[in-house]
């Protein structure tokens, strides 16, 4: 699963640089704590600051260059590699840096932000090493696009046979129009319940069953077609459920990633303004 | 140079950005994997999806997924020699390969499918834009085409979609016609509408390569394609090899069975999307910023201001904690520093050695932290002492200081104590372990063997013990007290000095000379006879008397002079052997030295014997009970001190168990007694 990965790019160059970083952190807070109370104040507690500090930026410079397509500053999935070992870095860097003392405050708030960040961001790497051979397993079936043009279609196909049938047909085809126009996404319902929207195929086809006798024998066949349609298009949205779920999940954690960047950054600011004046 | 890559990007449809790369290497890697040095971000190719090889001269598109995902000129191939120009489909990009010259390197020419085919919702955006030109949403609709048979051909069809002759009736015409249009296709049918705005839209912004224009449905055949390279790009065809390999069957081509939809119209997949009009990314980042920025307002606005500081106030500076200014000196403006002055206003502390000792002063704050806590500023810890200590900077090199103490258990040095120097009278440093030098210069005689003998004859409690005569101070124990005649030794030396009157004792402290006087007064008022008595005679007898008492009790207590019998002072004190009498004192008396016994042995550590008791005190005096001259100095090694405060021992081996930073007002070396009582402690 890692070979190619991100995780040991460049020959793992990455990864080693982290280890011996990491050591060297480690070896330096030791003979650091030795001597002297550890805090954010004195000389090696700056530097561990202020390392941190500069890896946070680096960070956060991958939003940047990943949209930087002309860049010849190394490679987006060099950078992607260096973003997760350097991120784990930081999880060292500050607390080393705060002399691991914590409390209920803004600088507290900037580590607490900084774990939330560290964390979706292994959460997402765990999902870009297991989502992607799952979506490429739908290489087999439709795309998405596909789907979509193919499901209108077939709604518009329903169209004429509902049309100047009874009641009970015309309503049963608003109820798939109004199933198709929903104003609400489900991708996050979706995720997080992992239910898809519609109902299974086997349910559908009993209902359209218990419809059928209800109505009168001269739109059975025009019904048996419509029925064809909404099995049709019952499988198909399955389908876009189950490669839209896959898509959501590889942006879903990006939607605690990045809003806690920002924020940490905001609180990286507001810790310098007021270690600065305290 | 074996390839050149030429790749166009249209960060807007209107803005086009083209990117030439040339690569090294006889083999060039195409797949989503970043690490191909063809990368196409598309899910639909696989992470290694191509290869194209240089094999002497010439180039083989291999393509390595299990079933085939390529086609090159409109079939579907496992392998093809690239000849000529042509076009590669894979996923939703179109290579477009050629080469001038038989020398020149592979020239590969695509476009990055942002604004053609990236995202549902850029599809719906293309639907609904050309109402000029309706037929511009056909090519949109072509994924129905898999109904008619290979669905991995609707994968490579869409993009492969021939122009205009897709609605031919001509199967013939469709098969001939091959995946990717030569540059210079669009001219060609010009005057035509191009039905497939995707397959347009590429062609339009293809390089105008010098392809002469060729007639309506006349693209290059595919099959069998002339091996020897004609006129660069004007010629697009495949050597199949080998013949075995599949290819796109006619039905693929075949017009649906469904009628075909009306325009596409209701976005299904955005319906299944994570983004909502408020719930986005940029939405939340917004909101994550306010509210940090909220927390650190609201901690601004509060009277206190524990959200913003950088840790809780110390308990002692708590009754101030809203009052910042106290200590940050508003003058001192955006600083972390607070002044020492704003500490020794309340705080007036002897520096550490009168802060002489130190080249560069040490601010207050550099070991008393305030924002670290409720704790207690004086607790520091004894590693903030080993700044300096564990490589101290002395600049005079004659002096006697050990430079670097990083530890106790190990580079502690031997404790030492000031001596005085018996031939310079000068006091000196010397160590425990210099045996040659260190010796107790009190001017006193004990014999700690004797005294702590157990068939001496001791108190009616048992035989005398170290705190017979040494106890430590009841108040918190640090120092021992002196050792008092009429505490310790009265019990068993008590100064008596007439066996007639047993109860009569002399007072300690007084110079042999000084007893004289007490001794006659003492005397008269124990005269037995009273003047009525005597008959008048008593007041020569009484002066007899009282002399004949007074000598026999200065023999007892001072000795016979001209013989070696001692007397009782002579037990434990020596004759100051320089006397200073006043002038035309009387000279008959021998004058006692003063006991001169060091007050305080370590004047810059401090000992606590209350919290040792737990232990003998021989257990860390072990010379004692051997000790039988005056001159031995009875103090415990640091060896002794390193039995439990050690790193794994079990008690702490931290500088401030024994030492303070700030100067602490010492003892005097050593007190010179006018009086022997006045015997200092240890």
């Amino acid at each position: 699963m890692l070979d190619g990965s991100v995780l040991v790019y460049g020959g793992k160059r990455y990864l080693f640089m982290a280890a011996l970083t990491g050591a060297a952190l480690v070896g330096s807070y030791v003979l650091y704590a030795r001597d002297t109370t550890p805090s954010g104040g004195t000389l090696p507690g700056l530097v561990y600051g202020a390392l941190g500090l500069a890896a946070i930026l680096i960070l956060l410079f991958l939003g940047i260059r990943k949209r930087s397509y002309a860049s010849h500053l190394g490679t987006v999935k060099g950078w992607v590699s260096a973003h997760i070992y350097l991120g784990l870095l930081t999880l060292m860097m500050i607390p080393m840096h705060a002399g691991f003392h914590f409390g209920w405050d803004v600088h507290t708030l900037a580590f607490v932000l900084l774990v939330v960040v560290v964390l979706s961001g292994l959460f997402g790497l765990a999902l870009y090493l297991t989502v992607p051979p799952k979506l490429t397993g739908y290489e087999g079936e439709m795309l998405p696009d596909k789907i979509e043009s193919e499901l209108n279609r077939i709604v518009s196909a329903m169209k004429p046979l509902a049309a100047g049938k009874t009641g009970l047909f015309q309503r049963l085809y608003f109820e798939e129009i109004g199933r198709a126009v929903a104003t609400t996404p489900q991708g996050w319902r979706m995720l997080l319940t992992g239910r898809k929207p519609f109902l299974a195929l086997a349910a559908r086809t009993q209902e359209l069953n218990r419809i059928l006798p209800q109505l009168p024998g001269s739109e059975h066949e025009a019904f048996t077609q419509f029925s064809a349609l909404v099995l049709q298009r019952t499988e198909m949205e399955s389908r876009l459920a189950g490669q839209m779920r896959l898509k959501n999940a590889l942006q879903a954690w990006l939607y605690v990633h990045v809003p806690a960047s920002i924020a940490l950054l905001v609180a990286v600011g507001v810790h310098l303004l007021v270690v600065f004046y305290y | 140079m074996p390839f050149t890559v030429i790749v166009k990007r249209f960060p807007t449809p209107e803005q086009e950005e083209t990117q030439t790369k040339d690569i090294q290497g006889l083999t060039l890697r195409i797949g989503r994997g970043t690490d191909n040095e063809l990368h196409l971000e598309d899910h639909t190719v696989q992470l290694h999806h191509a290869v194209i090889q240089e094999v002497g001269g010439a180039y083989v598109f291999r393509d390595l997924s299990a079933v085939s995902l390529s086609a090159v000129n409109g079939k579907r191939t496992k392998e093809a020699l690239l000849i000529g120009a042509g076009g590669i489909a894979i996923g939703p990009y179109v290579l477009r390969f050629s080469r001038p010259t038989p020398k020149a390197p592979l020239c590969i020419e695509y476009e990055s499918p942002i604004h053609v085919l990236s995202t549902s919702r850029t599809l719906v955006g293309e639907i609904e834009r050309p109402a000029h030109d309706p037929d511009a949403t056909m090519a949109l609709r072509l994924p129905n085409w898999e109904q008619a048979g290979d669905p991995d051909a609707t994968r490579i069809l869409p993009a492969l979609r021939p122009t205009g002759a897709t609605r031919s009736d001509d199967p013939d015409a469709t098969r001939a016609l091959p995946a990717f249009r030569p540059p210079a296709a669009p001219q060609t049918v010009a005057g035509v509408p191009d039905v497939d705005k995707t397959m347009a839209l590429s062609v339009e912004r293809a390089p105008a390569q010098s392809a002469p224009p060729e007639p309506t449905k006349s693209v290059a055949p595919v099959v069998p394609a002339p091996p020897a390279p004609v006129a660069p790009l004007q010629q697009t065809g495949v050597e199949e090899r080998p013949p075995s390999l599949p290819t796109v069957s006619d039905d693929q081509f075949a017009e649906p069975a469904f009628e075909r939809p009306a325009i596409l119209k209701i976005p299904f997949a955005a319906a299944y999307r994570l983004e909502g009009r408020f719930l986005n990314k940029a939405t939340l980042s917004v909101v994550g910023a306010v509210v940090v920025l909220g927390i650190a307002a609201m901690g601004a606005m509060f009277d206190s201001k524990a959200v913003l500081m950088p840790g809780e106030v110390s308990a002692k500076h708590a009754s101030f904690v809203n009052e910042c200014v106290r200590c940050h000196l508003p003058t001192s403006g955006m600083r972390t520093a607070v002044p020492d002055s704003t500490c020794v206003a309340c705080h007036k502390s002897p520096m550490h050695f009168g802060d002489h000792s130190l080249a560069e002063p040490l601010a207050c704050t550099a070991c008393h932290m305030v924002h670290k806590g409720n704790t207690i500023l004086a607790s520091t810890t004894g590693n903030d002492c080993l700044r300096c200590h564990a490589d101290l900077k002395v600049t005079n090199p004659t002096v006697d200081i050990h430079r670097s103490i990083t530890d106790f258990g190990v580079t502690h040095p031997e404790f030492a104590v000031m001596v005085k120097d018996p031939e310079t009278g000068h006091e000196r440093r010397v160590r425990l372990d210099d045996a040659d030098r260190l010796t107790d210069q009190a001017k006193i005689k004990l014999n700690h063997k004797l005294h702590l003998d157990p068939d001496l004859p001791g108190l009616a409690s048992g035989p005398l013990q170290c705190v017979s005569c040494h106890q430590a101070s009841e108040r918190k124990g640090y120092l021992m007290p002196p050792v008092t005649f009429d505490r310790a030794c009265a019990q068993c030396h008590a100064l008596t000095m007439d066996s007639k009157f047993p109860d009569k004792t002399v007072p300690h402290g007084r110079q042999p000379r000084e007893l004289d006087l007490y001794l006659k007064v003492l005397y008269t008022s124990l005269w037995p006879v009273s003047d009525e008595a005597a008959g008048g005679k008593a007041a020569a007898k009484e002066k007899v008397w009282i002399a004949e008492q007074v000598e026999k009790a200065e023999e007892k207590l001072f000795g016979k002079k001209g013989t070696r019998k001692r007397g009782q002072c002579q037990l434990c004190h020596m004759p100051d052997p320089s006397p200073l009498r006043e002038p035309g004192a009387d000279d008959r008396f021998t004058v006692l030295a003063a006991t001169a016994i060091p007050g305080r042995w370590f004047l810059n550590s401090n000992f606590n014997h209350a919290a040792h008791t737990m232990e003998k005190c021989i257990a860390c005096h072990d010379a004692a009970p051997q000790s039988e001259a005056t001159t031995d100095v009875l103090l415990p090694k640091v060896k002794t001190c390193r039995a439990c405060h050690d790193a794994d021992g079990t008690a702490s081996p931290s500088c401030l168990e024994c030492h303070l930073f700030h100067e602490i007002p010492k003892p005097k070396q050593a007190q010179t007694q006018k009086s022997p009582d006045a015997n200092p402690p240890n």
